[in-house]
């Protein structure tokens, strides 16, 4: 019983602390981190296909929501594509990235073009037919 | 019961830091600098947790990006890092913090050197200790904006449950020591060290330009 007590009564006491001294998400979060865990723990393309889904999850759920995901999240999505091979869409998130954060558009910017120039010497090489 | 001992963990911590007397940081450097962007850098390790700045790199960009500021995607700055040559700590600390604004467009460069990350074992239960220390540096002249030093205890036996006397007590500490060894039990504690050390009043880091008390906070921090 005195337990239990104690349980209520130290979540209620949280409870009015938590209210009174943190502020509301700036951003939407969903599975960023997690997602960073992931691939922590499974190198390799198979994780990185896991995260990939877990950013993709995130940035629909923000947007069913309405809300802003937090920073990196655009930029780590189209890195993970890029990985892939994906590249126009990978370029497509890094654009969203740097839109919804200036502050990210230089190294954006550079990633960026550095596919693009991967993308130029992938077509020389192979030739379409 | 675990979500309510980390609470209590957050919540003793907050109450806490309310009666510790230290001397008030200078935040005058700060604002002189006043950054947008952080690029948080691959942690230093003072532990022998070889595994311990991967994961803690997984727990940082949400409580700095929470204070209103840009944090880099954190395993994209990795692998550029990786690419210019930057494996290791000392590499990294190596680098001026000029070069990483050229590199990056960053303002500033968190560098953390991970100082706990252990479990140990009383008799009936077991500690997860989690500290941090934190130095944001400006990368356009490498001053020091601003520090930050961060320890999280988490008490296992803190949340109750099992019952039934010692034999429960015991299947409790059995049960809490094989899920603490895994790593997973690490990330909320350090994800908590994270979040302490970023809003504490006065001694944290002040609201970003994507914080709506972005300059208006200059009371706590002068």
């Amino acid at each position: 019983m005195m337990p239990r007590l104690f349980t209520v009564a130290s979540l209620f006491a949280c409870a009015l602390g938590v209210t009174a001294c943190m502020p509301a998400s700036q951003f939407y979060w969903g599975s960023y981190e997690e997602s960073l865990y992931s691939r922590q723990q499974h190198a390799g393309a198979g994780g990185e296909a896991e995260a990939a889904t877990m950013l993709l999850a995130t940035i629909n759920d923000a947007q069913a929501a309405n809300a802003k995901v937090g920073p990196g999240i655009h930029g780590d999505y189209g890195y993970l594509l890029f990985k892939q091979g994906r590249v126009d869409e990978a370029i497509a998130e890094m654009q969203k990235e740097a839109a919804a954060y200036p502050e990210s558009k230089p190294l954006m910017d550079t990633m960026v073009s550095r596919i693009q120039g991967r993308k130029e010497k992938e077509k020389e090489k192979k030739p379409t037919p | 019961m675990r979500p309510f001992s980390y609470l209590a963990v957050v919540c003793a911590a907050l109450f806490l830091s309310g009666c510790v007397t230290q001397p008030k940081p200078d935040y005058s450097t700060f604002f002189d600098h006043q950054p947008r962007s952080i690029l948080v850098v691959p942690p230093a390790n003072k532990t022998t947790a070889v595994d311990a700045p991967a994961v803690f790199l997984t727990t940082v960009s949400a409580a700095f990006a929470e204070r209103g500021y840009y944090v880099f995607p954190v395993f994209l700055v990795q692998d550029v890092l990786n690419d210019l040559g930057a494996t290791d700590e000392g590499a990294i600390a190596a680098i001026p913090p000029e070069k990483f604004k050229e590199v990056f467009g960053t303002d500033s460069i968190l560098y953390v050197t991970i100082t706990d990350w252990t479990t140990s074992y009383v008799v009936l239960a077991s500690h997860i200790i989690v500290g941090a220390e934190y130095r944001l540096v400006d990368a356009g002249t490498g001053a020091l904006l601003w520090t930050g030093k961060q320890k999280v205890v988490h008490d296992s036996s803190g949340g109750g449950g099992g019952g039934g006397g010692l034999i429960g007590a015991l299947v409790v500490a059995a049960v809490n020591a094989a899920v603490t060894a895994t790593t997973v039990q690490y990330r909320p504690i350090a994800i908590q060290a994270n979040t302490l050390v970023t809003k504490r009043s006065g001694y944290g880091l002040p609201a970003g330009p994507y914080h709506p008390e972005f300059q208006k906070d200059r009371e706590q921090f002068k």
